[in-house]
């Protein structure tokens, strides 16, 4: 029993150091984690807050926002995520001026509940909890929670053929220009030929839970006094063309609608041609200098509205 | 609880410490450990079903004790026939009833009566035909005197909830695994290594081949009017790869787990994809199931003894029954029925026992003769797996009729290339370990101990890469 304990040990050192490892990596080093770092150390101070998806992860960096702003959109994060992000921190932020919301259209086609690879990290980091799993380690690791998805955010940290991320202070990643187009060579021909759309845009179902908690959002921006904008953020051709033209319809009535109704501002890019094929690192992401660009636009947007009453 | 959780990885090594360092010196202390691990293993899932468990596991004792005390041969009967209805009767409850309710409707809706039958809203037990089987071994044994009644409830019903094999298997006898359970175990360190090593294998054919398969087989099946017939055909072959790496990769674990406690499970599957005939796969397929019918459906019935009528209209029965006992729907009576008629033939001309030893016995490479005979099988195979598959008998003949079309011989637009790799890298390792227990059992024993650890490293590391979402196992729902 000893040389089989010995044993047991001996050859679980190696992947115990691994894991510990990668954990302590993802609660220091990752965007998700100097996300949640920055916005704890700044929470009296925050007057801008970003929420959305990977678009709105991609596409501000909070650097070159004149306000101390911190984004909180990650990717796949669904409009739920969003409340209850809004609603965690929402009495904490004093400063709160402005959100910043990002109102692409697959949000609102999307589930409610995260996928398990993101989701696990809204519940180890934020302790928000899309679904309730008796004695599950997973609340408490992240590598733990999704072996392959952190795995993999290490392994490419070390991937010789990728870049080493760099990431500033915000959780924003500077050198993000690895993706689809590069890949192309930026060839606009080959970008349109071979575009397969991930997102779908027909779920009834899914809008109609993910419109209650566009108004939960709402109102809790009034309530506490918060200007809300509703950002479309840009694509490049071959996504926005590929959206339905009745899903694109439904959407912008409904923001429309809001819009009018709560006097919510609605700036939608999405097929603003100030952006071209190198802002973009891939058909639906921008790159760091379009998110630049992007930010800065905001920026006018955020100096613009908050002279208004 | 899943093995294929993390939550696993902690109960087991729990489980194993408290076994082996503090109730090592009793017995008795053991099996209450192995029992209340079991209970806690299965209420995990669904803590209300444990009563449904321990019910059964009370009939079955019960009556097992009354069988033995039994004065006369009709007492004996009554104890019997109460215990096989009432777990018959849970069975068809549970699994069977909606099936039953729906048919009838369908039949009387094809005489022109419309009736809107009240279905029952039951969720499946999980492992309920497995358990139950437990048990009507356990009293088919006591009723036909081929053993006594245990009279200690702790050891009969870690027998029945025996976590690893408690919701898929292997399908015990009380013959075989209650002796190991009423002696004391000792720690067998090169057992308890195999066991790791077996776990291991069954960890990696579940999470990377059959996980990955059925992304890709659920994607065909679930849009198969949208596909061609090459990529209908790739589905099949998909599904195949993932219901053997998904069930026999539970049975790998579940008996390497046993053998960490020192107990021994029946063999499951014996690399049954390189099977020369139908009757050689039904050795190596879901082998304590396969005995199970055989020593307690087909030889009562009378086997092979009454002529060749007699063996085909059994053959036919166990098939049919075979499976009915993996879900209430004709998919799975059409699949065992296919299996009947490929069978038939080898029982007919007596060429059933043909293949009795492992293909290729002690050679590196099979001959083309072998190469034939394994791939013809394998492709009947694959074949009666659409039915298993699909989601209904019109689902499963529109797929088919989907692959035999022009579009068979056009380039599949699913070309996974990692996943091609990884299949063929498998099959490569279990035909080199085809002779063993499983396909690690001895497979880089002769390497030095760095090269062979990094062997298991890499398996681990494909383990952790490939475990997305942690699937459920496919037998789970049978």
């Amino acid at each position: 029993m000893k040389k089989f304990i010995q044993y047991l040990i001996l050859f679980n050192i190696p992947i115990v150091f691994f894991l510990v490892l990668v954990e302590l990596y993802c609660r220091t080093q990752t965007t998700f984690a100097l996300n949640k770092n920055y916005l704890e150390n700044n929470l009296g101070n925050i007057e801008t807050l970003i929420l959305g998806s990977s678009h709105s992860q991609n596409g501000i960096n909070p650097e070159f926002l004149k306000s101390k702003s911190c984004n909180l959109a990650f990717g796949g994060q669904p409009i739920s995520i969003d409340y209850f992000l809004l609603d965690k921190y929402v009495l904490q932020m004093k400063n709160l001026k402005t959100i910043f919301f990002e109102v692409s259209p697959h949000r609102f086609y999307n589930e409610l509940n995260p996928k398990d690879w993101n989701g696990h990290i809204y519940s180890n980091l934020y302790d928000i909890n899309y679904k309730v799993e008796r004695f599950s380690i997973k609340k408490y690791s992240f590598v733990l929670s999704d072996v392959r998805y952190i795995s993999t955010i290490f392994i490419n940290n070390f991937n010789p053929k990728l870049p080493k991320p760099e990431l500033n202070e915000f959780g924003f990643m500077k050198n993000n220009y690895q993706g689809r187009f590069s890949k192309l060579n930026n060839d606009s021909i080959k970008i349109n030929k071979t575009f397969k759309m991930n997102h779908h845009f027909d779920n009834q179902e899914n809008l109609k839970q993910n419109i209650v908690f566009l108004k939960k959002i709402i109102e809790k921006c009034k309530k506490n006094n918060i200007k809300i904008i509703f950002l479309g953020t840009p694509f490049y051709q071959t996504y926005s063309s590929k959206i339905p033209l009745k899903s694109e319809i439904q959407i912008n009535n409904l923001l429309t609608h809001f819009s009018s109704k709560y006097k919510i501002p609605y700036y939608d890019l999405a097929k603003s041609k100030r952006f071209n094929l190198k802002d973009f690192v891939n058909d639906n992401h921008l790159n760091p200098d379009g998110a630049k660009k992007f930010t800065l636009i905001t920026n006018n947007l955020e100096t613009h509205y908050s002279q208004q009453p | 609880m899943l093995f294929n959780t993390i939550s696993f990885a902690f109960f087991l090594p729990l489980v194993f410490l408290l076994y082996w360092f503090v109730f090592n010196k009793n017995l008795k202390l053991q099996n209450i450990l192995l029992l209340v691990s079991s209970y806690f293993f299965y209420a995990c899932w669904d803590w209300r079903f444990l009563f449904l468990l321990i019910f059964s596991t009370l009939l079955d004792y019960y009556t097992g004790l009354k069988m033995c005390d039994a004065k006369n041969k009709s007492k004996k009967k009554f104890w019997f026939f109460l215990s096989v209805s009432l777990n018959l009767g849970f069975l068809g409850i549970f699994k069977y009833c909606n099936f039953f309710i729906d048919s009838f409707a369908g039949m009387i809706s094809n005489f022109g009566f419309k009736i809107n039958p009240y279905t029952l809203n039951v969720i499946l037990p999980v492992g309920i035909s497995f358990y139950t089987f437990h048990g009507l071994s356990y009293v088919i044994d006591i009723y036909k005197d081929r053993i006594k009644a245990e009279k200690n409830f702790i050891d009969y019903s870690v027998f029945v909830s025996f976590f690893p094999l408690l919701v898929a298997g292997p399908i015990e006898r009380a013959t075989h695994l209650l002796p190991q359970i009423q002696k004391k175990r000792t720690f067998d360190y090169a057992g308890a290594i195999d066991g790791l090593r077996q776990i291991l294998w069954g960890l990696f054919k579940k999470v990377v081949i059959a996980d990955q398969c059925a992304s890709y087989a659920n994607q065909i099946f679930n849009n198969s009017a949208d596909q061609s017939g090459s990529n209908l055909v790739l589905g099949a072959l998909f599904f195949a790869f993932q219901i053997y790496g998904d069930f026999s990769g539970y049975s790998d674990i579940a008996i390497g787990t046993a053998r960490l406690f020192g107990i021994d499970l029946l063999r499951n599957f014996a690399f049954p994809y390189f099977s020369r005939d139908i009757a050689e796969f039904w050795r190596r397929w879901h082998i304590s199931l396969s005995s199970w019918f055989r020593d307690y459906l087909y030889i009562p019935l009378g086997g092979s003894q009454g002529g060749i009528w007699m063996k085909v209209r059994n053959t036919f029965i166990i098939f049919i029954v075979s499976g009915f006992w993996h879900g209430a729907n004709w998919t799975f009576i059409i699949w065992g029925l296919l299996n009947a008629l490929y069978i038939m033939p080898s029982i007919i001309f007596n060429t059933h026992r043909n293949n009795l030893d492992t293909v290729a016995q002690g050679k590196l490479l099979p001959s083309f003769k072998e190469i034939f005979l394994m791939t013809v099988t394998f492709s009947f195979t694959v074949f009666a797996w659409i039915f298993f598959r699909a989601e209904n008998v019109t689902h499963a003949f529109s797929f088919i009729s989907g692959i035999f079309t022009i579009s068979l011989f056009t380039i599949p637009t699913v070309t996974p290339l990692i996943l091609f790799a990884l299949i063929g890298l498998f099959i490569i390792i279990e035909w080199i370990g085809r002779q063993n227990q499983h396909a690690i059992a001895h497979f880089g024993s002769s390497w030095p101990k760095a090269i062979r650890w990094s062997f298991y490293y890499l398996i681990i590391a494909a383990i952790f890469y490939f475990n997305g979402a942690e699937q459920q196992f496919i037998y789970f729902q049978f």
